[in-house]
């Protein structure tokens, strides 16, 4: 049921990955962002699927799961794909029927397209959804941020804000499930009918979810307050972050992935080398 | 037309880091036309056995039978399950969504494709079982008080009229009055509809006073299955079970162990009182 949906799961577990510093994983994941968007030869993408095939293996991650994480984006895949097919009008001409004619550079691009989706949401779900706490993540984003505080920016409220909202996502979509299990028993039909009746099917749903959420807001700040929560002044933490040599290392393979993308480039683009 | 859960069992995120079973090869029937109360501590997979009775959750080993039928054999059995065993799920006042109680208690009849006469009748007589005035069907739900949503949502399945009206913690937070008022009016409309009952709680007490049977389980499977008296009388299963007797037959118990003249297989208070007082007298 709706509990399939791994997008922005964490995972418990004990890997290199799963210990490294979240400022660290942030920036490595920025790294890889710009090398998936950088590798433009079929080489290149060869290669950085072969470090995702060697992140899921260092962190332990069912290759399963990934592979489900990628369901959500599966729509956003092939549209890009079948816009790259049709609307690409050059190299040569492989097959047409009626207005749609496919060509050479069109099937490529909508490979490489595909290829760079699939390893953006695979790398970056690896790095940090399934191998960071929600709650190390939002230590991460409040480091990574904290240069901004001296602009007069009020980055703990944003992070605590970022936390609860990524705190309930799991307690929202039980919430979810157990609504939809209740209205499900009084005979609401969600898989059949045409999407106007699929949409109203939706209304049982969204009217007790959108109560229930407000109720809990609500209860949340008043335990917040009782708490004596007063924002990030003069807050300490008990975990402070560290950078560890492990981080560094890490750090430098990335930066090191980058630059082969790069030199590929380079090589294909400039020298003319068939890779 | 019994329905029962043959060699059932359940894993929740099978093949995750999250795997969980939470049923064991089960086995269990509910009787036509008893009250049966299903009983376990938290975890103990109550739950999940009620969601499997009427099509909700698919075993993943296993079958349920409604009249030697298996209800999950195809899309349609298991969407007209539904209407044949109705489930009324923990704090159902959170599923009330209609801008009024009645359209809210009319939903599930709706559902069934019923004709707006018969929908009419069904709502009405629903709301007076669980004795919601002619008033507050006309309110929103999201002004009713807590106890009240309870009623309506119950009602909202009742107006279903399903064979088996399965209920979990139909009491739970409710206070003293309440929890008498809604467990007799499911007995009473179990005697007028002529249909079963499945009642799941933790107090021994609501299971004393008003089940014919109960079955116990434990870590996914049924663990004891009997009469109260039946049950009731093994404290030291029960207790190994995470279960206790209810409060006032360990009372008893004590008496009786203390050397007076008492019967130790007391479940009730009114039992209770009766046998002290023929002990002792009028007060």
């Amino acid at each position: 049921m709706i509990n399939d949906i791994t997008l922005g799961q964490y995972f418990p577990g004990d890997s290199v990955i799963h210990r490294a510093d979240p400022r660290m994983k942030l920036i490595i994941a920025f790294i890889m962002i710009g090398a998936v968007f950088a590798a433009s030869s079929l080489i290149s993408f060869a290669f950085l699927a072969l470090v995702v095939v060697l992140l899921i293996f260092i962190s332990k991650i069912s290759p399963l799961v990934v592979l489900k994480g990628m369901k959500p984006v599966l729509f956003i895949l092939f549209f890009t794909a079948f816009i790259q097919v049709f609307l690409t009008r050059t190299g040569t001409l492989i097959a047409e029927w009626w207005i749609f004619k496919i060509y050479s550079d069109g099937l490529m691009m909508a490979f490489k397209m595909m290829c760079r989706i699939a390893l953006l949401v695979a790398s970056t779900s690896l790095l940090l959804s399934y191998t960071t706490s929600p709650i190390a993540l939002t230590d991460g984003i409040e480091g990574l941020l904290s240069p901004l505080k001296k602009l007069g920016l009020n980055t703990h409220d944003f992070a605590m804000m970022m936390s609860i909202a990524m705190r309930f996502i799991p307690t929202i979509i039980e919430e979810t499930d157990k609504i939809m299990s209740a209205q499900k028993a009084r005979g609401t039909d969600f898989s059949s009918g045409g999407l106007i009746k699929r949409a109203k099917a939706m209304i049982p749903i969204f009217v007790p979810l959108l109560a229930s959420e407000i109720r809990r807001a609500d209860e949340l700040s008043c335990a917040m307050i009782c708490r004596c929560y007063r924002g990030g002044e003069g807050r300490t933490k008990l975990k402070e972050l560290k950078i560890t040599s492990n981080d560094v290392i890490l750090l430098l393979v990335c930066i090191g992935i980058l630059a082969l993308v790069i030199t590929a480039n380079i090589l294909t683009t400039h020298f003319g080398l068939p890779i | 037309m019994p329905l029962s859960l043959e060699n059932v069992s359940y894993i929740y995120g099978e093949r995750t880091p999250f795997e969980h079973r939470a049923l064991n090869d089960l086995n269990l029937t509910f009787k036509d036309g008893m009250i049966t109360g299903l009983m376990g501590h938290t975890g103990s997979g109550k739950s999940t056995a009620a969601q499997m009775l009427n099509g909700l959750l698919c075993p993943t080993k296993g079958r349920v039978l409604l009249d030697g039928c298996d209800i999950n054999e195809s899309k349609k059995s298991r969407y007209e399950a539904k209407f044949k065993v109705g489930l009324v799920f923990q704090y159902p006042e959170y599923q009330l969504f209609k801008e009024s109680v009645w359209e809210d208690i009319a939903y599930g009849p709706r559902n069934m494709k019923l004709s707006e006469d018969e929908v009419k009748k069904r709502v009405n007589e629903a709301a007076e079982f669980v004795g919601l005035t002619r008033q507050m069907l006309g309110k929103s739900p999201f002004e009713l008080s807590g106890g009240q949503k309870r009623r309506a949502a119950i009602a909202g399945i009742i107006a279903m009229k399903p064979r088996f009206l399965v209920l979990d913690e139909p009491a739970a937070g409710l206070d003293p009055a309440g929890r008498d008022d809604i467990l007799s009016q499911i007995c009473q409309y179990k005697n007028s509809e002529n249909s079963s009952v499945i009642i799941i709680s933790h107090s021994m007490e609501d299971m004393a006073k008003y089940c014919d049977e109960i079955a116990v389980m434990d870590d996914g499977a049924l663990c004891m299955y009997g009469t109260p008296d039946d049950v009731f009388s093994q404290s030291k299963r029960l207790k190994n079970a995470g279960l206790n007797v209810p409060q006032i037959t360990e009372l008893m118990e004590k008496l009786y162990n203390c050397g007076i003249d008492v019967s130790a297989n007391v479940y009730t208070v009114e039992d209770a009182a009766e046998q002290l007082i023929k002990l002792y007298g009028k007060v």
